[in-house]
């Protein structure tokens, strides 16, 4: 017999890799963009499981309400029409096959050298106890111990503004002339 | 009954009530925004239907269920069909967080005027806010017209540029509660200073600027007057909603009041104490009378709304982009170092 | 704070409320009934079935004007809407990229919003060390701000 729980867990599971599997086999990119926004809901849903409140909410905020609506500004900045015609998978499948065998093959190595850390202990009421305010915690862990990590973050987003700006002025000026 | 099976009826009938108290009180919010602005441009605004066009928001409704439902053929249907209820659930369901009156009793059984109080709460509620712009930027592009689709470009650059500053005005009211859940950002606000000042947030002294930079913003958020960009009919037709009728153009108009509400709310709870107000007279009284200040509060806030509408005249599009970003942005910025630092010099 | 609707509040002043549960009087005391097994499950349940049923209307409301409303179709109705002449091109054409530059900005500054949450929630323990170290962080920030206002990519009529 399932709880509740691991019914709500399979659920989100199942469902996350189903649209991951929809997002690389339609032919429309705004539907494959609707798909990857359901895989996003469904993993911050886990996310949520693992009393991970604060990292679910961020999930959200910046994934799908920012990531994806770029996505989704570049999927109607370009054409459209020319875009659905075209091969779904391009000439790169090759590569990206090999790319996708080293990565399993690499967290499954991860996984099986440290299954002794996933295991749970039983009949323990292990959450509860453990995070009672999961932003408070993180801020705590964040802003003391991991000050140095935290302040090169604002480097890297120096970095990706000047980056993003040079990029759109290069487009900018060759589409002025 | 199960202990489970209690929780989920009493969190059913309260979503029930509050679903419905929000659609009727989106439809009388259009009744109320007719008649005020026409009351501020002396005319009679809605008369005919009831007693001074009471009527009219139920009228309406049925006007729009008969009318025509029409799907351009170009259009992507699925989307086209889908935009209006991705506009529709996040403006309903961001209200779930939102405190609307103190914990009471209905014999002995405690029942809290809230649908569930989050740890995240207010990060809940930007969360959800952020999926409004998916709505309007897949209606526009669905409906395959070139009116539309600018229109939901130009109102999507305009939700995101303005959640920026958004988000960062209710900074200054984390650093001085230091909770995000809302249930508890209230709590903190009962009380009186010198006997007289309620304890809000409005009066604590730099949270002033981070109120004005949250309404601004927020206004700006819900497309409206005078930043109603998105239905600029002068230059876009009627923007994003272009080719949609019936309930579908409904659900659209729906969703923008049902945020104006949900923005109302949240700056009641955030800097205007919530459902804290003076409590008197025998004990049902007490009990309801926080649901009473809540509410007055609320409309307060939907009042200005309204006014603003009948007396500012709309930004240009560049005016829009450069306010939000060079003016709002670096002073919500500028008050959250403001805010830290007086709250680290008292220590 | 608790107040009262039709009964006072329970008689153990010790015991914190929980809503949904059903309290009973016994030797002048109240006492829960059960506690549930997840909290998590119990704040986020409402949320849940308000999801549900939000989605019920919208989904509902759609049908109903599909199923009440007339449908006459004519293919000038079912045209796009170009001020009644015959549209020309297509809606799908390519758009500044303006665009793009806003949305892009939007996620860098967002991040850096995300940030200063769970910062200000424990502001009350860091204080003036919190206080120095957001500065540091703010401030570099703000140095790729003003490099995008000087480089005018805040303007919009300007390319």
């Amino acid at each position: 017999m399932m709880t509740f729980d691991q019914i709500l867990f399979y659920a989100l599971a199942v469902i996350a890799v189903l649209s991951a599997i929809m997002v690389i086999t339609r032919r429309n990119p705004v539907h494959s963009a609707l798909f990857l926004i359901t895989t996003l809901f469904c993993v911050a849903g886990i996310y949520l499981q693992l009393h991970a409140e604060f990292l679910a909410a961020v999930q959200v905020i910046v994934y799908v309400g920012g990531i994806m609506v770029l996505f989704l500004f570049v999927i109607m900045l370009v054409n459209l029409e020319t875009l659905s015609q075209e091969r779904r998978f391009n000439r790169q499948w090759h590569i990206a096959i090999l790319v996708s065998v080293v990565l399993l093959v690499e967290f499954g190595t991860i996984i099986w050298r440290g299954k002794a850390a996933l295991q749970l202990p039983a009949n323990q009421p292990l959450m509860d106890t453990l995070t009672t305010n999961n932003s408070e915690q993180l801020g705590v862990v964040l802003y003391q111990q991991y000050m140095l990590p935290f302040e090169i973050a604002s480097f890297l987003l120096l970095v990706a503004i000047i980056g993003a700006v040079i990029l759109a002025k290069r487009r900018l000026s060759s589409d002025g002339k | 009954m199960s202990d489970l099976t209690v929780f989920l009826i009493n969190t059913t009938i309260k979503s029930i009530v509050v679903i419905g108290a929000m659609l009727g009180a989106v439809a009388y919010s259009t009744w109320l925004e007719r008649k005020l602005v026409a009351h501020l441009q002396v005319r009679w605004g809605p008369h005919r239907v009831g007693w001074h066009g009471l009527l009219q928001p139920i009228a309406d409704g049925l006007k729009f269920i008969f009318k025509e439902d029409i799907i351009p053929t170009e259009a992507s249907k699925f989307i086209y069909i889908l935009a209006p209820t991705i506009a529709f659930i996040p403006a309903l369901l961001s209200i779930s967080v939102i405190p609307f009156g103190s914990l009471g009793f209905f014999g002995s059984h405690a029942v809290r005027f809230q649908i569930t109080d989050l740890n995240i709460g207010l990060l809940f509620i930007f969360a959800v806010t952020s999926l409004g712009v998916y709505g309007v930027a897949l209606g526009g592009w669905a409906s395959n017209n070139k009116y539309s689709l600018m229109g939901a470009l130009r109102s999507s650059a305009q939700m995101i540029s303005y959640e920026l500053s958004l988000g960062l005005s209710v900074v200054s009211v984390l650093l001085v509660a230091g909770t995000l859940s809302l249930e508890k950002i209230v709590e903190l606000q009962s009380g009186t200073w010198f006997g007289f000042i309620p304890k809000w947030n409005i009066f604590v002294l730099p949270l002033f600027i981070s109120f004005f930079t949250y309404f601004v913003s927020a206004i700006a958020e819900t497309n409206r007057v005078p930043f109603d960009l998105p239905e600029a009919e002068s230059e876009l037709v009627a923007g994003f909603h272009t080719e949609y009728s019936s309930m579908k153009f409904a659900l659209f108009f729906l969703a923008e009041y049902a945020n104006m509400l949900t923005v109302s709310a949240l700056a009641t709870t955030l800097f205007f104490g919530g459902w804290h107000g003076p409590a008197f007279g025998p004990l049902w009284l007490q009990g309801l009378l926080p649901l009473f200040w809540f509410l007055a509060k609320v409309f307060a806030f939907m009042f200005f709304y309204i006014w603003t509408r009948g007396t500012l005249p709309r930004f240009r599009y560049d005016q829009l982009m450069a306010f939000g970003w060079k003016f709002l942005m670096p002073l919500a910025i500028a008050n959250v170092i403001l805010t830290s630092f007086v709250v680290a010099w008292k220590g | 704070m608790i107040i009262p609707i039709f009964t006072g509040p329970p008689a153990n002043k010790n015991l914190t409320p929980l809503e949904g549960q059903t309290y009973s009087l016994c030797f002048g005391h109240a006492w829960p009934h059960f506690a549930f097994d997840s909290d998590m499950l119990r704040s986020y349940l409402p949320i849940l079935v308000q999801l549900i049923l939000v989605s019920l209307v919208g989904f509902a409301i759609i049908a109903l004007s599909y199923l009440v409303g007339k449908h006459k179709p004519t293919p000038e109705k079912l045209m796009p809407y170009e001020c009644g002449v015959r549209p020309t091109g297509g809606a799908h054409e390519r758009f500044p990229v303006k665009f793009y530059l806003v949305a892009m900005l939007f996620i860098l500054f967002d991040v850096e919003v995300v940030f200063l949450y769970p910062w200000a929630v424990i502001y009350r323990e860091l204080l003036f060390f919190g206080f120095f170290e957001m500065l540091t962080f703010i401030l570099v920030v703000l140095a790729g701000y003003v490099y995008i206002w000087k480089k005018g990519a805040l303007d919009w009529n300007k390319n």
